[in-house]
């Protein structure tokens, strides 16, 4: 009789084992979605914080020859492309070359090297902050 | 005295038929209840995320010929699909477009309601143009993921 009973003990052990293990992947599939949420809310603040931190500023005024740009920002900057607007407003968006991606650290100036004669000249940084330079 | 009872056999037999049904009822509960509240959190946490992750900068504008020309980059984690773009006029014909690519894009790419047009994804470091045949200075895109996105130059 004792032999039996211990089996339904195993028994029962068994069956709350298996309902443990259920409960604990449930557990982690919803932590791990949290988890993801969470991230991205922290980074969609850190990329927005980012952009509104960013300043950049034209050091060199003729676009035509050289065009010098510095980061006053309190962090290092990224431009990853320059958009170009002639007189006649067509655009010009450059995303490689001219030494692109660039990065620029606080304080620091960086050539970007010549651009064509432009009326504006607006710089994009890697955290999607835009800045025009130059106005028409 | 005879004493009257159950066998031990029947005794085990009743014991784990009642155990056999209890955990039935609750695995069924689990299954039914527990895991559809657990999946649709699930998903919907998967779908903020995604949504938390899609982020569009404008860039530059301009209108030229009676089409507005939105300049955007994606900074964000998650591809965008451009499904539609409404105008505060309605919905409005567009098409999305990566200069990079197709630096022709004004004069190859097609107007549509739903088609996101030359280029399907804005995703990486690229600049894209989302042309929208209409004057307006402000559009709101809609995602793939039901995303609703505003983009205003005003």
């Amino acid at each position: 009789m004792k032999e039996k009973k211990g089996q339904i003990s195993a028994l029962f052990m068994l069956l709350f084992m298996f309902l443990m293990v259920l409960l604990i992947a449930f557990e982690v599939n919803i932590l791990t979605a949290d988890h993801e949420l969470h991230m991205q809310y922290e980074f969609r603040a850190q990329v927005l914080t980012s952009q509104r931190n960013t300043e950049i500023t034209l050091v060199t005024q003729n676009p035509g020859a050289d065009v010098k740009v510095q980061n006053n920002s309190p962090f290092p900057v990224t431009i990853t492309a320059v958009l170009t607007v002639d007189d006649y407003g067509n655009v010009k968006i450059y995303t490689h070359g001219h030494g692109l991606p660039v990065t620029i650290y606080p304080g620091l100036t960086v050539s970007l090297g010549g651009f064509p004669q432009a009326c504006e000249i607006i710089v994009v940084t890697s955290t999607g902050a835009s800045q025009i330079l130059k106005n028409c | 005295m005879r004493k009257k009872g159950i066998s031990e056999t029947l005794e085990v037999t009743i014991l784990f038929l009642i155990s056999i049904a209890i955990v039935s009822v609750v695995v069924a509960y689990f299954f039914t209840n527990q895991s559809s509240v657990s999946y649709s959190y699930i998903q919907q946490a998967r779908v903020q995320a995604e949504e938390a992750g899609q982020i569009i900068n404008l860039v530059y504008y301009q209108t030229q010929n009676g089409v507005s020309y939105f300049y955007v980059t994606n900074s964000g984690d998650y591809p965008v699909i451009v499904i539609a773009v409404y105008t505060p006029n309605g919905p409005a014909q567009f098409y999305v477009a990566d200069p990079a690519v197709n630096p022709n894009y004004q004069n190859t790419c097609s107007f549509s309601y739903s088609s996101p047009g030359c280029d399907t994804a804005i995703t990486g470091s690229d600049v894209f143009v989302i042309a929208v045949s209409t004057q307006t200075t402000t559009i709101t895109i809609r995602t793939q993921l039901g995303n609703p996105i505003a983009i205003g130059a005003g």
